[in-house]
């Protein structure tokens, strides 16, 4: 996800966020009428790129389920082939598999963080 | 027509760059603020170097011994600056006109210690430099303006940034203690509270490595700088917030691509012969390309995108071979890197 770093997409996913939470930011102080110093330039860029990054991963999705696999994703049943199971996880990849990791590996941060945080207390 | 003069030294450290550092000075010539004073460190060059840069009209400082490091040789120049800010640019680099005048405004909230700006490589011909221009394109696009929104630039780029003297001489001047001297300093810096900047309207043109040989030595440096840095900072940056999430994120994304696209993707493919297991290799291609699109049509480079976008998923492939013997090393076997090599 950085230079020189491979990367999954939970990076990817972990900036998705950001900006969500940045747009909250701009909503909040908007509303509040509270000056900020934050760039809304960035807020616009970044909002513009997360509509198209969803786009692409909708599109991705659409396109190996109708034109690739042309068959919907068969859900990870218990009887289902590797194959049928392989396909699932290539569509949904993208999304399923890094949003889970992604809250993982945030929560343990935070938990971290709160357990460095008393200790040094 | 009086050119401004900034209370700026700009530090060109240098080894064996006679081919690249004439095109940095005229670069710095170009400035449309100029700094007060330019220092070109020779770090003991085999080459001429040091001939170049006096034809070009600079004075060189000559170090005693090779300092075995970028960081060693800027440190030297550092004891030099008396000036209110300092900035470091690598010899093979050279700057858009206003770089310098773009990067000074960060300065104008006291707190701030670092600023950067955007890094596009020169040259981009070869696989290396192709996979590295849409590495770039993606970071300085997507990450790095959301990093400046919430204060938390990850790094402040080694190959061009500018400081506040006494900040940075408060730290002892560039650590020299890892292989990746700029991140060392800017995770320092957050941990100190200070504000890191990343200012994309300034504009720095590296070269980048062009053959493998090259990307090898300067993968193996950034991988071992990174694993470096995160065992001796880790307890600080998880005290920062959102930095700290930003290097959970990365630490979890490098271990876990790796183990994937090196082990776990061919691995399966072959052993449950799913060839559309192989897709995941490229998966995520429509994600990574948007952020390169739209700074392409910023910068009409469309077409160059769409030549180098394959060579991105090579140089991923690659980028996971280091990261993970940098992890080996450092963490497994506590062999720790401690030869700077120069990649370019």
């Amino acid at each position: 996800m950085n230079t020189g770093l491979p990367g999954t997409g939970i990076g990817g996913l972990f900036y998705m966020f950001s900006v969500a939470v940045m747009i909250f930011i701009e909503v909040k102080d908007l509303l509040l009428r509270k000056k900020n110093n934050k760039r809304k330039k960035i807020v616009i860029e970044q909002s513009i790129i997360i509509v198209l990054l969803i786009s692409a991963i909708y599109a991705t999705n659409v396109f190996f389920s109708k034109y690739v696999f042309k068959k919907p994703p068969v859900l990870l049943a218990v009887n289902a082939t590797f194959e049928e199971k392989s396909r699932f996880i290539i569509l949904n990849y993208p999304i399923i598999v890094p949003l889970l990791l992604l809250f993982v590996v945030l929560i343990f941060t935070q938990i971290m963080y709160f357990h460095f945080r008393t200790s040094n207390k | 027509m009086s050119t401004k003069v900034a209370d700026l030294s700009i530090i060109v450290p240098a080894y064996n760059e006679e081919k690249s550092i004439n095109d940095t000075l005229q670069s710095i010539n170009g400035q449309s603020i100029q700094p007060k004073r330019v220092i070109v460190v020779d770090d003991h060059s085999t080459d001429k170097t040091a001939e170049v840069v006096r034809k070009a009209g600079f004075t060189v400082l000559e170090t005693p011994n090779n300092t075995g490091s970028k960081a060693g040789a800027q440190n030297y120049a550092l004891t030099k600056v008396k000036t209110k800010y300092v900035m470091a640019l690598d010899a093979d680099t050279t700057m858009d006109k206003y770089a310098v005048e773009k990067l000074l405004h960060a300065f104008e909230d006291k707190k701030t210690a670092a600023a950067c700006g955007f890094v596009i490589p020169r040259f981009v011909n070869t696989v290396w430099e192709r996979g590295r221009y849409i590495e770039y394109l993606i970071a300085f696009t997507y990450y790095k303006p959301i990093q400046e929104y919430f204060g938390k630039p990850l790094i402040s780029s080694g190959c061009f940034s500018m400081y506040k003297t006494k900040f940075l001489k408060e730290n002892n001047g560039w650590p020299t203690r890892t292989m990746a001297e700029d991140m060392d300093l800017t995770w320092s810096f957050h941990k100190k509270k200070f504000n890191v900047r990343f200012i994309p309207e300034a504009v720095c043109y590296p070269i980048e490595p062009q053959n493998f040989t090259f990307m090898k030595k300067q993968l193996i440096r950034w991988s071992h700088g990174f694993v470096q840095n995160l065992m001796l900072h880790w307890k600080d940056v998880l005290a920062v917030p959102y930095l700290n999430y930003i290097i959970a994120v990365m630490t979890w994304d490098s271990i876990v691509a790796s183990i994937m696209y090196l082990l776990v993707i061919p691995i399966f493919s072959i052993l449950f012969k799913s060839p559309w297991l192989l897709l995941l290799f490229i998966i995520d291609a429509p994600i990574v390309f948007i952020p390169a699109f739209i700074q392409g049509l910023k910068r009409k480079e469309l077409l160059k995108i769409v030549i180098s976008f394959p060579a991105f998923f090579v140089l991923r492939i690659v980028n996971a071979v280091f990261i993970m013997e940098a992890y080996w090393s450092e963490i497994i076997l506590k062999k720790r890197l401690t030869q700077y090599e120069k990649g370019h």
